[in-house]
């Protein structure tokens, strides 16, 4: 649950709308925008539990999702040390996760065309974090 | 004389245990990536990948299709008119990412 915590806050963040363009463990095959998975289970890691994360992007054309995943690696760049808290996703998660620490996330891969003819792209990351 | 306690045998055990998971993560980023990439028509074969991994040997396998009742899954990946080789190229997808991407977050 983590993970969609981690999409809310991008959707804070300005990077679309959950269930709109941002969309939680599935893409189905009409719906266009940026999709996150779970990579394998979270486990504990001392006092604080890991969890990893994949990023893919279908744009409306080969370019655009490109350009979407861009900007929030750019963002995760630039702010993966700051950033210690994920919000609240009301009314499935109302308390948040605290002690967070993202990884630095992996560079952009493709990943080939889907069965549209669209081609996919990924990104990589871990998040460490407390629940509350 | 001097003595010291290594601590080798649980630094061993340790690592172990990450790669044992980093080899995992991969294989579900494999499928992750898959389920884009593969043919959809009822959705049955994009929802009947597993990761299945053996413990002593430390290696993951995939797991799908005629394993789990999808009889269609191996006429998918090699004989598709345009979507073949589904899971070699969600594969090689993976391993362009590198092992040390899973690696690190495995730790």
């Amino acid at each position: 649950m983590v993970t969609l915590a981690f999409l809310k806050l991008l959707q804070d963040e300005g990077f679309g709308i959950i269930d709109v363009d941002m969309f939680y463990q599935k893409l189905t095959l009409d719906k266009k925008g940026i999709y996150i998975a779970d990579i394998g289970e979270s486990i504990e890691r001392h006092s604080r539990d890991s969890q990893g994360y994949e990023l893919f992007a279908r744009g409306v054309n080969d370019i655009d999702g490109l350009k979407k995943l861009q900007a929030i690696r750019s963002f995760l760049v630039n702010e993966y040390q700051n950033i210690c808290e994920l919000p609240a996703v009301p009314p499935i998660n109302n308390q948040g996760y605290t002690g967070v620490h993202l990884s630095k996330p992996s560079t952009i891969t493709n990943v080939g065309l889907d069965a549209q003819n669209r081609i996919i792209y990924s990104m990589t990351g871990s998040i460490k974090y407390k629940e509350q | 004389m001097a003595k010291f306690k290594s601590y080798s045998a649980k630094f061993f055990q340790d690592e172990s245990e990450v790669l044992r998971r980093a080899t995992r993560n991969m294989a579900g980023s494999i499928i992750n990536k898959s389920q884009l990439l593969n043919p959809v028509d009822t959705g049955a074969l994009r929802s009947s990948s597993r990761v299945k991994t053996n413990r002593k040997g430390g290696h993951a396998a995939i797991v799908g299709g005629a394993d789990v009742g999808i009889p269609y899954a191996r006429r998918q990946e090699f004989e598709h008119r345009t979507k073949k080789h589904y899971l070699q190229r969600a594969g090689d997808a993976t391993v362009k990412q590198g092992f040390k991407t899973f690696y690190e977050m495995s730790k």
